[in-house]
């Protein structure tokens, strides 16, 4: 890392308090505005945007049910492989706790999606 | 066609004036980050493996969490670095060209709009503000209920209890965000809707910080009904113009 270590700026100056960038702060931030790929690269851009946003669920969902104290998975070798299958499980179990909140999110999502396919695809 | 051995990956634009980029900050995959000159502002980048931009792997590697989440962390803790040296514009995650030149020609295209858009964000940081209701804590409890018709009548009554403290929650959110417009620079809400939870972006001066942190402060202590979290200060990621593909 740098040599001035990364120290967020996200110290707590009053009692209702900033709270430090977890990843899906990071997340949320670095994707509002969406993926782009420019230069030469060719890239069907509907379908970034779809991956986007399957990613952004993932990662709130993940979050959402760490905050809610569910992270059994994560103390459970045989689920805790990122690649396993027997993730997959667990985190639809997550996915299903936090379902209420995701549904508020897919809902925004598809809003951004519509309105950033409308205004690309010209 | 061969590819490049090495694509140029650009994380944000800021001043001409701007300090450069510290030495040892270090980007995506660990490769170190410089700053270039471009028509008349400085653009910090880091070189990528092209193998790992093009369409296909990026199809493959963006359904990754733990890919994507590296890439996202990367893009962040650069852009915040030099968020703290002063103005900065987030460009979009994988703004990736297939050279240095091709970067820099694509910034000196804009620089117009990417001057105007620095100049608007200078001194302001952009601040998340999330609202939900509290969870409904009155206990239920059938201990003294005398009758069947008795057990109706009060579960009636809950439910409307419950109806009138979402609608309350609902508009003191509503008073909450309309109390913030008034202080920041600029909002964006996520959704028109006036759903909880909620959430909102904001662009808020450095001098007026204290007056936006302390209206919700005020407000938080002033209603039993909403939780609120506050995210900040971040590098106005949600007040930056759609650059498009720069191509």
């Amino acid at each position: 890392m740098s040599e001035q270590p990364y120290t967020p700026a996200h110290h707590q100056p009053y009692g209702v308090g900033p709270r430090p960038a977890s990843l899906a702060d990071v997340m949320e931030l670095v994707l509002d505005k969406g993926v782009v790929i420019a230069g030469d690269i060719q890239v069907n851009l509907l379908e970034i945007e779809l991956l986007t946003i399957k990613l952004r669920l993932l990662i709130a969902s993940v979050d959402k049910a760490r905050e809610m104290g569910i992270n059994w998975w994560e103390s459970d070798p045989s689920l805790s492989s990122q690649h396993s299958n027997g993730s997959k499980g667990a985190n639809g179990a997550a996915r299903n706790d936090a379902s209420a909140e995701l549904g508020r999110r897919v809902d925004a999502l598809e809003a951004k999606l519509d309105e950033a396919t409308g205004s690309r695809q010209r | 066609m061969t590819e490049p051995s090495c694509s140029c990956y650009a994380y944000c634009v800021v001043p001409e004036r701007h300090p450069t980029v510290a030495p040892g900050t270090v980007g995506v995959a660990g490769a170190g980050v410089i700053a270039r000159d471009a028509g008349g502002l400085r653009l910090a980048i880091s070189e990528v493996n092209p193998e790992d931009f093009n369409e296909a792997a990026l199809r493959t590697h963006l359904e990754e969490p733990s890919w994507a989440s590296s890439l996202a962390m990367a893009h962040y803790q650069v852009v915040d670095a030099c968020f703290a040296n002063g103005a900065v514009l987030p460009l979009r995650l994988c703004t990736v060209f297939s050279s240095v030149e091709r970067a820099i020609a694509a910034i000196e295209d804009k620089h117009e709009v990417l001057q105007r858009a620095l100049a608007d964000v200078e001194d302001c940081a952009q601040w998340s503000v999330k609202v939900n209701a509290l969870s409904d804590s009155t206990a239920t409890t059938t201990a003294d209920v005398s009758s069947g018709t008795d057990y109706l009548r009060r579960a009636s009554e809950r439910g409307h209890r419950r109806v009138e403290a979402l609608e309350m929650s609902r508009a003191a959110a509503a008073r909450l965000y309309q109390q913030l417009d008034a202080v920041a620079l600029s909002a964006q809400q996520d959704a028109e809707s006036t759903r909880l939870p909620r959430s909102a972006s904001y662009l808020v001066r450095s001098a007026d910080t204290t007056r936006f942190l302390a209206t919700v402060r005020d407000y938080v202590e002033g209603t039993a009904t909403l939780r609120v979290d506050i995210g900040g200060p971040w590098a106005p990621y949600s007040f930056v113009p759609d650059l498009g593909a720069a191509a």
